[in-house]
């Protein structure tokens, strides 16, 4: 890696994130004339205001336990012990980040009906029901919505966490303890800084999350606050302002997440061997119906809804050419926008590795996107990319650079990059982390650039990291709808808003049969990769 | 010498990624949206924003550029945000507007962004059939091809007389049996921002308190109101009637009421066409909107799906919606209920607070 690139990918991510974020503190300091106020701070004197953070908070804080609950058992399983079938699993467990969540939570609402498949197909033929899973609703069905569509999140960081450490320490660890023992005290402590980040991904997302409460009929929460400022008032002062105990709990979590890690050393490593797998024993039938139970619940059942709407296919076809161009655009620039984070991420990472003032600011600035609403991050890319004029002159140039990004795929990648630019800061970073810096400072006396040293040495001990990253920034991106539908260019179109909008114009045949292509071209090519035989190591 | 990692290795995974990051040149070539210099009549494009299915505006738009040979980009919109999304947009962008011409799927967001200045009036001699109550007076905005908030009931819990205003919500007869739709969203709030308007803040102040008294559900949106009468989960509430016929064409075990028949009668929300100020296309938008407000247009949304009834006379009407032709409709002053929508949207979302 060149010694300019830390500086590039620190500017580029402040232009696509950073200054969007910046202009909403703006907007919540100034009227609509531009005057300099505070009142919209007056809010906060409100204990509405505080009881609708609070409410925001139990959703938040709910849905990250259950998805711990889920996904760290899962991703532990996954990454290192004997489980069966593990490329089932794999494949399932990408499925729920593909959708938006709003049209997961519409499957498990037909699965739940009165007249659901549970209802009609489970519980009448032995006289029970039916059921009114109606009356569960609210509150409880909100967090459990949200936490298996999230759970992935910690699932699939969890998985490369434990697959990251040199397995030398773990083997080493054997000599004196029990495999699972060994793996607790050496592994789970390395890994634990990517569980703990997943499930502060979760916490934000849940958090900032308007389309799943709403469903719920959950008013009150500090989003919908937000959405019925835009709605009503069209106030973006006020809703900016709103966003602010977002981005104060961010900076809590961070430091919290900061202390853990701290707390838990970073091993580092020299090599990215596999450890062999942990032998489950007695203990597989149960883990096995562990795995299968999450699965069911958060992708087989809503793909099974699904399949019941599309079948016989026969729409299939017709479908498939309605939807090609957005297909094709989803993929392209989900791929777009994972390569491009992932590629400033290590940038930034290696800036923030360095430490100081800068990589302190660096390391909070690189989370506070999690912070923000799509909805306000949409309006602010609007805001700042759409221009005639900037800084009080309208110069030609403005208008140019204005066209170029803001009627182009461009703000649709940018909107992509800033919402998801996290999900891939903090794989990298702790990837980075984790290389040993003495094989760096002997590739450099050995007479290596820092970019041949970068690709020889760091980037195969790292590369599960990166992987990881922009396999995550990619699933989100596909699935994203809140704040690409604002910034999307007329003549544009992806998958999800088309989706979402077809299924409010009951198009069932639509949804299900192009969200069963969307999911089937993300999930083959992992299922064919991961059953193509690889060397392995026998269990321990 | 010993290496931990083959060359070809790591050589594969900078190719792996090289070639992703020559995906991203692909979706940014011949996607450049207007290129329009906003000389009126230069470019052979229009902008349309609209919050209706891609389904009804892709076969609209390419109708439209098979007739006058101009290209429309299209932004759609859907029920998902309640039509916020193009609004909040349009407000959005009002300092460099992007977009000529809105179609929006109801009329309160229309109103609001006439208040905030987006708009600029128009005239189009395709409305001149169209009733005056349907035209802003200030040229504003047109409506179109409307949906009724209707009563819909399931005929199979529902056996004797059904419910018929709106104010059988709080009858104790029907204590526990009805829903409405969450009314911060959709045609649900624009419906209490009419009542509010018309009836005054106290009479549906004590209408809510008579709400919650008889236990009446609060539902998401109106698709749900919809889905929970026909499963038989609830015996009735209020939707629009494109939800209800949807019910209907799935032959679901649904009726139902247009509402106050003796009283002040139905409400209609009509879509509306509007212009946006200083877009970049102002004579093609112009040509859209003509397009838009032919009486085709009208007879198009009435066949489809959604069931949309034509405000003008001599469409057909669509099939289904029994007791449509002797409809009552309910005078509305749209723009008085522009002006007070704020005010009953705060009322409304703190007396839901914890509901």
């Amino acid at each position: 890696m060149s010694r300019s690139w830390p500086w590039i990918a620190v500017g580029l991510y402040a232009l696509i994130a950073l200054v969007p974020i910046a202009y909403l503190g703006y907007l919540s300091l100034h009227d609509a004339q531009g005057r300099l106020t505070t009142a919209f701070y007056t809010a906060y004197e409100s204990s509405a205001l505080w009881s609708l953070l609070w409410k925001s908070v139990q959703i938040a804080g709910g849905a990250t336990l259950a998805a711990l609950a889920l996904g760290a058992p899962i991703g532990v399983l996954l990454g290192r012990s004997s489980l069966w079938f593990k490329p089932v699993w794999i494949a399932l467990t990408v499925v729920p980040l593909l959708l938006p969540p709003y049209l997961m939570t519409i499957c498990w609402f037909y699965l739940l009906s009165p007249d659901g498949w549970i209802n009609t197909t489970l519980l009448a033929p032995v006289g029970i029901g039916p059921i009114e899973f109606q009356r569960f609703d609210g509150l409880p069905g909100c967090i459990a919505s949200l936490a298996l569509t999230y759970y992935p999140i910690v699932a699939l960081l969890t998985w490369v966490g434990v697959r990251t450490p040199d397995p030398a320490f773990e083997e080493a660890a054997r000599l004196v303890r029990a495999p699972w023992g060994a793996f607790r005290r050496t592994t789970w402590v390395v890994a634990r800084p990517y569980v703990l980040t997943g499930a502060v991904f979760v916490f934000f997302f849940s958090l900032i999350n308007y389309a799943v409460p709403y469903q719920f009929s959950i008013g009150g929460i500090l989003p919908s606050e937000i959405h019925s400022q835009y709605q009503a008032h069209h106030n973006h002062g006020q809703a900016a302002a709103l966003t602010v105990p977002f981005v104060f709990a961010s900076l809590v979590l961070l430091w919290a997440e900061r202390r853990t890690v701290a707390r838990g050393a970073i091993v580092r490593g020299r090599t990215t061997a596999d450890a062999p797998p942990i032998r489950l024993g007695f203990a597989q039938p149960l883990a096995l119906l562990f795995a299968a139970a999450v699965s069911t619940l958060a992708a087989a059942a809503p793909i099974a809804v699904l399949v019941k709407m599309a079948w016989p296919f026969d729409g299939f076809r017709a479908a498939l050419e309605s939807f090609r161009p957005e297909l094709i655009n989803t993929v392209l620039l989900a791929a777009g926008a994972a390569t491009l984070a992932v590629v400033i991420a290590i940038g930034v990472a290696t800036r923030i590795a360095r430490g100081g003032l800068l990589g302190g600011t660096l390391d909070v600035a690189g989370m506070l996107p999690l912070a923000i609403p799509p909805m306000s991050l949409g309006i602010a890319l609007i805001l700042v990319w759409n221009r005639q004029s900037a800084f009080g002159t309208d110069a030609a140039w403005i208008a140019r650079v204005s066209d170029a990004i803001y009627t182009t795929g461009w703000i649709m990648l940018f909107a992509l990059i800033a919402r998801t630019f996290p999900f891939a800061l903090r794989p990298v970073f702790y990837g980075l982390g984790g290389v040993d810096p003495a094989l760096r400072e002997a590739a450099t006396l050995a007479g290596a650039s820092r970019t041949r040293t970068f690709l020889r040495i760091t980037l195969p001990l790292v590369w599960r990291s990166l992987a990881l990253a922009w396999f995550l920034v990619f699933l989100f991106s596909v699935g994203e709808y809140d704040a690409t539908h604002l910034v999307q260019p007329p003549g544009w179109a992806v998958v999800a808003p088309r989706l979402i909008g077809s299924f409010h114009n009951f198009r069932h045949d639509l949804v299900s049969n192009n969200a069963l292509v969307m999911i089937a071209l993300v999930v083959f090519p992992i299922l064919i990769y991961l059953l193509v035989p690889k060397r392995s190591r026998r269990p321990v | 010498m010993h290496r931990p990692f083959s060359s070809h290795r790591s050589a594969a995974r900078v190719v792996a990624f090289a070639l992703l990051g020559a995906l991203l040149a692909a979706p940014f070539t011949g996607c450049k949206a207007s290129e329009s210099t906003g000389d009126a009549g230069a470019s052979a494009e229009v902008v349309l924003y609209a919050s209706l299915d891609d389904s009804y505006s892709r076969p609209f738009a390419e109708a439209f550029e098979r007739d006058t040979g101009i290209k429309v980009k299209f932004a759609t919109d859907s029920e998902a945000t309640k039509t916020t999304g193009l609004v909040t947009r349009l407000i959005s962008e009002r300092a460099r507007p992007r977009c000529d011409v809105f179609w929006n799927n109801e009329i309160v967001q229309t109103i609001l962004l006439k208040n905030e200045g987006v708009l600029e009036p128009f005239s189009s001699p395709n409305a001149a059939d169209i009733p005056e109550a349907y035209k802003d007076p200030d040229g504003y905005w047109v409506g179109f091809g409307a949906r009724a908030r209707v009563i819909i009931y399931n005929t199979e819990m529902v056996t004797g007389t059904p419910p018929a205003t709106f104010e059988a919500l709080v009858d104790p007869a029907w204590k526990g049996k009805a829903t409405l739709a969450r009314p911060l969203n959709g045609t649900t709030a624009s419906h209490i921002a009419v009542l509010w308007h018309a009836w005054g803040k106290d009479r549906v102040k004590a209408l809510f308190d008579g709400l919650f008294a008889n236990d009446v559900r609060i539902s998401a949106g109106n698709a749900q109101v919809m889905m929970q009468v026909a499963q038989g989960s609830i015996p009735w509430g209020f939707t629009d009637t494109d939800d209800f016929h949807v019910a209907l064409l799935d032959g679901k075990p649904v009726d139902l009421v247009f509402p106050d028949a003796d009283g002040a009668g139905t409400l209609l929300l009509p879509n509306t066409v509007c212009k946006i100020k200083g877009g970049p296309n102002p004579a093609n938008a112009q040509k859209l909107i003509d397009y838009i407000l032919r009486r085709e247009t009208e007879a198009m949304l009435a066949k489809g799906r959604s069931a949309q009834i034509p405000v003008r006379d001599g469409i057909a009407r669509p099939t289904g919606l029994k007791g449509l032709d002797a409809m009552k409709v309910m005078p509305v002053d749209w723009n008085a209920v522009g002006a007070v929508f704020p005010t009953s949207h705060e009322w409304l979302k703190e007396r839901l607070r914890g509901k």
